[in-house]
């Protein structure tokens, strides 16, 4: 795997396909446009529209005060929503691990559930007294000690900073740790 | 039929052909399965079956099994072949099967 | 991992943008020549579809078929690409079967990894995407270890290292990017 394809499925595994908005929104413009050539086959071969001939049906539309405004509305909203899930870089929660021989893509739930086990484990709490968030370029571990046994937060930064290192995380990800005021009472 | 030539059955060459692959492939003749085609009055041969590990590696085997076609297939059949194909489907059960 | 252009996406989709954008200021045509041509000191000639006579119903059937056969080629070659060939050459070709077979020995017995499956890809050559699923905080450099050790091994048994793309994941949908908690 050359550094080409690596950086093109890379590109790939992290971003969405666009792919069913463009269906999606290809049979929201096929719909109108579909009544529309009905009613002009029907024009053509000489029988009753459906509701309207092709004319009037686009000047009802343009002239009746409330239907244009409305349809009008829809159109404009449905252009721009496009333009976003067109320029929206539709990432995916997900990062890359470092490695020689295959591209290795990751969810970022479990590089979460790495980050809270390192840091949990060094806190010696049990795992699920620790959770973690991941973004795309930071986490946010935060801890629940048990009451009466303090825990170090300079060590469970140094825990999550040698984890990450460790799996060599890109984009790269930098570890905020945080010891929550109130404990649990026992284990 | 011409005096002095033996006809084999389609059926016969697959199955030829099969056990051929299926030997370099280390595998047993009855799970090859195998088509042939016409490629310009010669045949097309393509014969699907599992592999075993153990014997080099799985291209090794697979490049072996073909050649295999291509020159024991027509001594045994008397069949011209044009083209040999090996399709590689899966892996064979080496371990033997645990009593339970 | 599919064989969809994704350049032509994002463009179908400002075009489509454009198209909505373009009927919605037909239909307020009045408003858009009073607010933004005119101070802007343009002027658009009418497109005179009372004039047009069969040529507008003839043109709308036509963009219709068009627009719908779009959608439907869009639609049905949508998220293409997986055949289940992981490499056919010099007459030797091998199932992505046989691959996921070859790791899931090497896998066996690992009880942090819960799932394999691998997937062969035609997208401009051929890719191999093994989705490995893991459980719920799994100690995620180890499987990598030793996924990347199977890897290894399953090439020297199959004689060649193909194009190869491992997501590591815990089944569950994956979000959009944004924070997600977990224990």
């Amino acid at each position: 795997m050359n550094e080409r394809m690596r950086s093109r499925y890379g590109r790939r595994m992290r971003h969405r396909s666009r792919s069913v908005a463009v269906s999606i929104a290809l049979w929201i413009a096929a719909l109108p446009l579909v009544y529309l050539a009905i009613e002009s086959v029907l024009e053509l071969l000489g029988a009753a529209p459906l509701w309207q001939e092709p004319l009037q049906v686009i000047e009802t539309v343009t002239g009746t005060q409330a239907l244009r405004f409305g349809v009008a509305a829809a159109a404009v909203v449905i252009g721009l929503v496009l333009l976003v899930l067109a320029f929206a870089p539709g990432r995916l929660g997900r990062h890359e691990l470092a490695d020689e021989r295959m591209l290795v893509v990751v969810d970022d739930d479990v590089l979460a559930g790495a980050l809270s086990r390192a840091a949990a484990s060094t806190a010696g709490l049990q795992r699920d007294r620790a959770s973690t968030s991941v973004g795309r370029r930071r986490a946010d571990v935060s801890l629940r000690p048990t009451s009466g046994f303090a825990v170090s937060k300079d060590d469970v930064d140094r825990a999550t900073e040698r984890e990450l290192e460790r799996l060599a995380v890109s984009p790269s990800i930098r570890a905020r740790s945080r010891v929550e005021s109130a404990g649990v009472v026992g284990r | 039929m011409t005096a002095g030539r033996v006809t084999l059955s389609t059926r016969a060459i697959e199955r030829t052909f099969g056990a051929l692959a299926a030997e370099e492939l280390g595998v047993p003749a009855s799970s090859s399965s195998v088509d042939l085609h016409d490629e310009r009055g010669s045949l097309a041969v393509s014969v699907s079956a599992p592999v075993a590990l153990g014997r080099g590696t799985v291209l090794e085997a697979a490049q072996a099994a073909r050649q295999r076609v291509l020159t024991d297939g027509p001594a045994l059949t008397g069949a011209a072949i044009a083209n040999a194909r090996i399709r590689v489907r899966s892996l064979h059960d080496v371990e033997p099967r645990r009593v339970r | 991992m599919t064989r969809s252009n994704r350049i032509l996406n994002r463009l179908a989709l400002v075009l489509l943008a454009l198209l909505a954008l373009t009927a919605a200021a037909f239909i307020l045509r009045p408003e858009v020549e009073r607010f933004v041509l005119e101070p802007l000191g343009l002027v658009v000639p009418s497109l005179g579809l009372a004039e047009a006579g069969t040529v507008l119903p003839i043109a709308l059937i036509v963009l219709a078929v068009v627009v719908v056969i779009v959608a439907l080629a869009v639609t049905v070659t949508r998220g293409r690409g997986a055949d289940g060939t992981a490499l056919d050459q010099e007459g030797v070709s091998v199932d992505a079967g046989l691959l996921e077979g070859l790791l899931r020995r090497e896998l066996d017995g690992e009880d942090e990894v819960l799932h394999l499956r691998l997937r062969a890809f035609r997208a401009r050559g051929r890719v191999l995407l093994a989705e490995v699923q893991v459980r719920r905080g799994a100690d995620l450099a180890n499987v990598h270890r030793r996924v990347s050790a199977a890897v290894a091994t399953a090439d020297e048994q199959l004689g060649e290292a193909l194009p190869l793309v491992t997501h590591i994941t815990t089944g569950l949908r994956t979000r959009f990017a944004g924070s997600t908690r977990t224990h």
